[in-house]
């Protein structure tokens, strides 16, 4: 990912480097990409280069290539767009993906004390089963350090002969992957895009977090943000960004479609999940990290389910984060 | 050097490379996750 991101980079260009979730992937907007418009409306004194990946945190992999970026690059920021309070520590894998360590052995990053004092730290208190596959991890990433045999591999596998099988690939899974087409669901007309929605799973994957932050007040059982996990989120998002890197971070919220909004959630629920959005930007912005809360004015057609952007929307998005970027130093 | 011993050096290359490609990509398979994330459906 950090040669990706230096590819064909010239010299008096700033990098910007997208990370996050499939908001920021911009899943469903085809070759009417939301980072493309951003890229046009910023122009060729940037770089802007999207390596979110779907259901990922704020602070992942892309976090990780700007970081190791950060020193050789003083101009490149980072843009991260997720959810809101959504905790990750650099070095705990997202579903099997270990950049920190990666990077880590392999010479990328710059040197962090403070992260490694925290990561130190935090691996001195964890159980035993948590140390030992992080251990595993280590070794890992140490032999790939050696041997690369992920590179390695991934590049036969995305050229030449595909060796996992996996249930999407099934009938012919030796073909290189660069054959196969990206999931990315053509949007439906306007008229009948929210008809068919599943309220259920749009109310599910919506609050998918209201459990790690809110807590019920035991006398009236309404919804209210847990001021615990406020406290651990603001440890979280300072151990993890460094203070001389935070005047270079964005992180974007994107509220949800006010139609589904209103039709899966309750007013209660809905209630909850502002009041996350405006703590959200409090912590980011108490520790010196930019923040842009969008959508709040969007409407039905800036979207193409509950949360992801139509070609409209991405406009929107593209135009509120230029803005932005031209404000960081 | 006998003809004997050339083909028995080449075969030992020959197999040498087999088994450390084949270390090599165990090494891969070990270190992917139970679902690569890209495949999975959101």
């Amino acid at each position: 990912m950090v040669s990706l991101a230096t590819q064909n980079l010239n010299s008096d260009q700033k990098l910007v480097i997208i990370g996050g979730d499939s908001v920021a992937l911009g899943r469903g907007q085809g070759p009417d990409l939301w980072t493309e418009k951003l890229q046009r409306k910023l122009g060729p004194a940037f770089k802007v280069i999207n390596l979110a990946q779907t259901g990922m945190p704020v602070l992942t992999g892309p976090f990780i290539v700007f970081l190791a970026l950060s020193e050789k690059y003083p101009t490149a920021c980072y843009v991260g767009i997720g959810a809101d309070l959504y905790v990750n520590d650099l070095e705990i894998p997202f579903h099997g993906y270990p950049h920190w360590w990666d990077a880590y052995y392999k010479g990328l990053l710059p040197n962090l004390p403070q992260i490694e004092a925290s990561i130190n730290q935090r691996f001195q208190e964890s159980g035993i089963s948590q140390r030992e596959a992080t251990d595993e991890l280590k070794l890992g990433t140490f032999l790939d350090s050696i041997f690369y045999f992920r590179d390695l591999w991934t590049t036969v596998g995305y050229k030449w002969l595909f060796t996992v099988w996996t249930p999407p690939t099934s009938a012919t899974f030796l073909k290189p992957r660069i054959q196969y087409q990206d999931i990315d669901p053509k949007p439906y007309p306007l008229e009948t895009r929210f008809a068919g929605l599943n309220l259920r799973s749009e109310h599910d994957l919506i609050t998918n977090f209201f459990g790690a932050y809110s807590t019920r007040n035991s006398i009236n059982h309404k919804l209210k943000l847990s001021r615990r996990f406020l406290l651990f989120f603001e440890e979280s998002a300072r151990r993890n960004v460094p203070e001389n890197v935070r005047s270079r971070v964005l992180t974007v919220r994107v509220r949800e479609n006010p139609v589904v909004l209103n039709r899966a959630l309750s007013k209660d629920e809905i209630h909850l999940l502002d009041e996350a959005s405006q703590a959200n930007i409090q912590v980011w912005k108490k520790i010196g990290v930019h923040t842009l809360y969008v959508g709040k004015d969007y409407q039905a057609a800036d979207y193409l389910d509950g949360c992801h952007l139509s070609g409209t929307g991405g406009a929107k998005l593209a135009d509120a984060v230029a803005s932005e970027i031209m404000e960081l130093k | 050097m006998t003809r004997e011993q050339t083909i028995n050096g080449l075969m030992s290359l020959v197999l040498g490379l087999v088994i450390g490609i084949f270390f090599h990509y165990l090494l891969y398979r070990f270190s992917l996750p139970k679902e690569p994330f890209i495949y999975a459906n959101f």
